[in-house]
């Protein structure tokens, strides 16, 4: 299994999945800087953006979706509920969320641009937090109490939001950004990602 | 199973998928021009927002993880290929384009105001419809000759692109949105909301969006010039 990851990127919260997981992969670095892409990154992910997965005839780009794939793949019933579990609603709902919400959401904010609260699927940069918020009332993790991929997917926006000044001021999801940075695999994948990440953080998830 | 609906919305797409299905289920209207939100509502979507799925104990929101979430439980094999499918990467890959990539890039083109198209997960929004392009090639739907939830997905969210006139220049993308109108569930879909307590003709919602846009160009002459130097076909539109 091969992953096109590049520091500093949402790449990395491949790696933490790859790492939750405990699956053996090896990384292709991909040089962001520069404007030209192999045509093997560009065959997994036509935009060029990492991360891009390899997995056999499997080729794939965006977290998400690489996350959803992973767990459902390789962890069944533990990183991702079964089809047929009750918790498997609320798991999607949350793995789409950071893509669906959390992002367009902070980039929206942070453009500065008009909110259109009922038509964007988001609602809103308060709604989203707000919602956020209280999808983890009363809970450590966001699904059933028990870590899945949809904490990796929504834990790295987290850390990467308080490492970008994103992040309100806001005690439960500090907290959870905290949980976070504590779990074993989260340690290994930052100790992969190196020194160049350790200096900027996550950043950019 | 129940879905939280309103015509016009993205609950069509649920209810698209459901006759793609051909499961039976029930409509709930949510009045969404009305600020109050039922408690059973919000028990399902805590943001009060449609469409929202209760099927026994499963309880959700959003739209594509809904259209996901039966996909994988109601036709597995079919309209989501099986977990250990080699197409299952790419499957999901274009589950998470409808959310992720297409309404953020439309939604900022709108706004009128470039963003960070490297840190965006989304790039822009030339470089969202190149690759939406390039997936579908000369194939009918986006994994090839299969017809998947992520067509229901990627053809509700082209509808609505093509409402707004964006597919202009782009005849595989408009032909593609044209063979999903074409399909019959597409048309029970359609019908359902046609039919629906307030299916409103004047397209209140398009009409929120354009008043926005136009507020924001309007504060913005500098985007709003070089959004109409580089795209005139688009801009002629809004």
């Amino acid at each position: 299994m091969k992953l096109y990851w590049s520091p500093g990127t949402r790449a990395f919260r491949v790696v933490w999945m790859l790492e939750e997981a405990g699956l053996d992969y090896e990384r292709a670095t991909v040089d962001l800087s520069r404007p030209e892409r192999g045509a093997a990154l560009l065959l997994a992910s036509p935009m060029g953006k990492v991360p891009a997965l390899e997995d056999g005839a499997v080729r794939m780009w965006d977290s998400a979706a690489i996350c959803m794939y992973l767990a459902d793949r390789y962890a069944p019933g533990r990183l991702a509920p079964a089809a047929d579990s009750p918790d498997r609603g609320l798991w999607l709902q949350w793995m789409f969320f950071a893509p669906g919400a959390i992002e367009p959401a902070v980039a929206e904010k942070e453009a500065g641009r008009l909110s259109v609260p009922r038509v964007n699927g988001w609602g809103s940069f308060e709604k989203t937090i707000d919602t956020w918020e209280r999808g983890l009332e009363g809970r450590s993790w966001i699904v059933g109490d028990r870590f899945s991929s949809a904490d990796v997917m929504l834990g790295s926006c987290a850390v990467g939001m308080r490492a970008g000044g994103t992040l309100p001021e806001s005690p439960a999801l500090e907290a959870y950004a905290d949980r976070c940075l504590a779990r074993d695999a989260y340690r290994r994948a930052l100790a992969a990602e190196g020194s160049a990440a350790a200096a900027g953080g996550p950043g950019r998830a | 199973m129940k879905l939280y609906w309103c015509p016009d919305t993205r609950a069509n797409r649920v209810v698209w998928m459901l006759e793609e299905l051909g499961v039976d289920y029930e409509t709930v209207y949510v009045d969404i021009f009305k600020p109050a939100r039922s408690a059973e509502l919000l028990a399902v979507s805590p943001m009060g927002k449609v469409p929202a799925l209760d099927d026994g104990d499963v309880r959700m929101c959003d739209s594509s993880a809904i259209c996901l979430y039966l996909a994988d439980r109601y036709a597995p094999g079919v309209l989501a290929p099986a977990v250990d499918d080699p197409d299952r990467g790419r499957f999901l890959q274009w589950m998470v384009f409808a959310p992720g990539v297409v309404e953020p890039s439309v939604t900022e083109m709108f706004g009128g105001r470039a963003g960070d198209s490297r840190a965006n997960g989304w790039g822009d929004f030339d470089r969202m419809i190149e690759t939406w392009e390039q997936g579908l090639g000369d194939n009918p739907w986006i994994l090839g000759q299969r017809f998947t939830a992520a067509d229901v997905m990627l053809g509700a969210t082209g509808v609505l692109c093509q409402r707004f006139k964006l597919f202009r220049g782009h005849p595989a993308l408009s032909a593609y949105v044209a063979r999903c109108r074409r399909r019959e569930a597409f048309r029970r879909a359609l019908a359902v909301d046609k039919a629906g307590p307030k299916s409103l003709p004047a397209r209140v919602q398009a009409l929120a969006l354009g008043a926005a846009a136009s507020l924001v160009w309007m504060r913005k002459p500098a985007y709003r010039l070089l959004d109409l130097l580089r795209r005139p076909d688009r801009s002629s539109s809004s």
